[in-house]
């Protein structure tokens, strides 16, 4: 996966989850869309352009956010990292695979989110973020498989196979 | 890993000091670029929250879908202007003597994050608005301009985490201070509310003005709850909005306050 391709879903997918995507939202829930292109692109970018392409999209989703610029910057980057690292021993094509990490990076960004945001605002209900965040993270793993077969698509139209990057 | 790839070893440490500078960087620097960055792309996000229309079927029925098309396109833009006109007489009758000037705006955008309640309005800078402007639904408090740029802004609602709205009770006039807590109804926190103070189910809270950002005397909610939980310092207190903030489509903001004498 290439940076015109990162890129260009990068811009897209943080004008849906700031517009559209509120249409199909749950209980003023909508799935995370930016955090499914950062796993993508931790999967099958090159090496060299994951954490660069990590950190354009932590900044994307944090341009239309009122958390402070750089935050999920750093998050995304830490989840890259992470995936980068087990990439090779993965099967990265099944569905199930994509799903149990998904669900595992959902987790895994969900609970720094709402650790920061409690540090931030006392005030703040842990249950109801928790239980906020709970709901985002299941309805962005249940999208999973759509939007990354979305990818897959475009990256054979970008003339790439998804395999290719595997190396 | 990284050595053996490119040679550019320097990339991550880069990019964690170029994201902590971001957040070391001074808010409203910040606010300033975010806003001009988001900006470029507002025209598309205002085109992604308009209403479409239904596709035609380009057979038999051609003219009759176009025609039920522009009537629906037209229902949409009467309902939005008396609803406009609603808000704006429901806020002028409360405030009778405030001399405000009144912003509609239309919703194009919401917070990516799941944790955050803002959300991206049409109007900005030429249309007078500035950022701590209050911004209302039918004379009730829906939030205030937090960040804003020459044709939009951010308006950072009363049930965000962040959010703080002075505030006193109509009956028992009691002060205190309104907070987002991100409940399920949008319940929000009524804090420093004395344990022997009288308050009970049913209060009406109003902004109590102070502060000087929120115009004094706009209906913010209703108590739902008041207990005292033993070793608190405080009594607990729950305020249910009375906007419904899971359903905005446009608001009004308040810009220039100022009392008419007369």
């Amino acid at each position: 996966m290439r940076w015109p391709l990162i890129i260009f879903w990068g811009v897209v997918l943080a004008l849906v989850q700031s517009s559209a995507v509120q249409h199909v939202s749950v209980e003023r829930v909508a799935p995370d869309m930016l955090l499914l292109l950062c796993l993508y692109v931790a999967l099958y970018a090159r090496r060299a352009d994951v954490f660069a392409g990590a950190w354009f999209v932590g900044l994307m989703h944090d341009l239309y956010s009122q958390n402070p610029l750089g935050l999920q910057s750093l998050v995304y980057m830490l989840l890259a990292l992470g995936v980068c690292l087990i990439r090779t021993e993965i099967f990265r094509a099944h569905m199930l695979t994509r799903m149990v990490l998904c669900a595992l990076a959902c987790v895994v960004v969900g609970s720094i989110d709402v650790g920061i945001a409690w540090a931030a605002h006392p005030s703040l209900s842990l249950r109801a973020a928790g239980s906020t965040m709970a709901l985002a993270m299941a309805y962005t793993t249940l999208v999973c498989p759509v939007v990354f077969a979305l990818f897959d698509v475009s990256l054979w139209i970008a003339g790439r196979r998804a395999e290719a990057a595997l190396a | 890993m990284l050595k053996s790839d490119t040679g550019r070893w320097w990339l991550l440490p880069g990019l964690i000091l170029l994201s902590g500078a971001l957040l070391m960087t001074r808010s409203e620097q910040v606010e300033r670029l975010r806003m001009g960055i988001a900006s470029l792309l507002r025209p598309v996000q205002r085109f992604m929250a308009a209403p479409r229309p239904r596709t035609g079927d380009p057979a038999l029925l051609a003219r009759i879908r176009t025609l039920e098309n522009r009537l629906a396109l037209q229902q949409e833009q009467v309902w939005k202007l008396s609803s406009q006109l609603r808000s704006l007489r429901a806020f002028r009758s409360r405030f009778p003597k405030l001399d405000v000037g009144l912003v509609p705006a239309d919703i194009i955008g919401r917070d990516t994050s799941a944790l955050r309640r803002t959300l991206i309005v049409d109007a900005g800078e030429d249309d007078g608005v500035s950022v701590d402007c209050a911004v209302v639904l039918e004379a009730a408090l829906v939030g205030r301009v937090v960040a804003l740029s020459a044709k939009s802004s951010t308006v950072r609602l009363i049930d965000d985490p962040a959010s703080v709205v002075p505030v006193v009770v109509t009956r028992t006039r009691d002060q205190g201070i309104l907070e987002g807590t991100l409940a399920d109804d949008a319940r929000l926190a009524f804090q420093y509310a004395d344990r022997l103070s009288q308050l009970k189910t049913g209060d009406l809270v109003l902004t109590s003005g102070i502060g000087g950002v929120f115009p004094r005397g706009i209906v913010v909610g209703k108590i739902v709850s008041a207990r005292n939980k033993p070793g608190a310092l405080f009594k607990q207190v729950r305020v249910r909005p009375i906007a419904n903030l899971h359903k905005l489509e446009s608001v009004l903001i308040i810009t220039q306050p100022k009392l008419r004498r007369g």
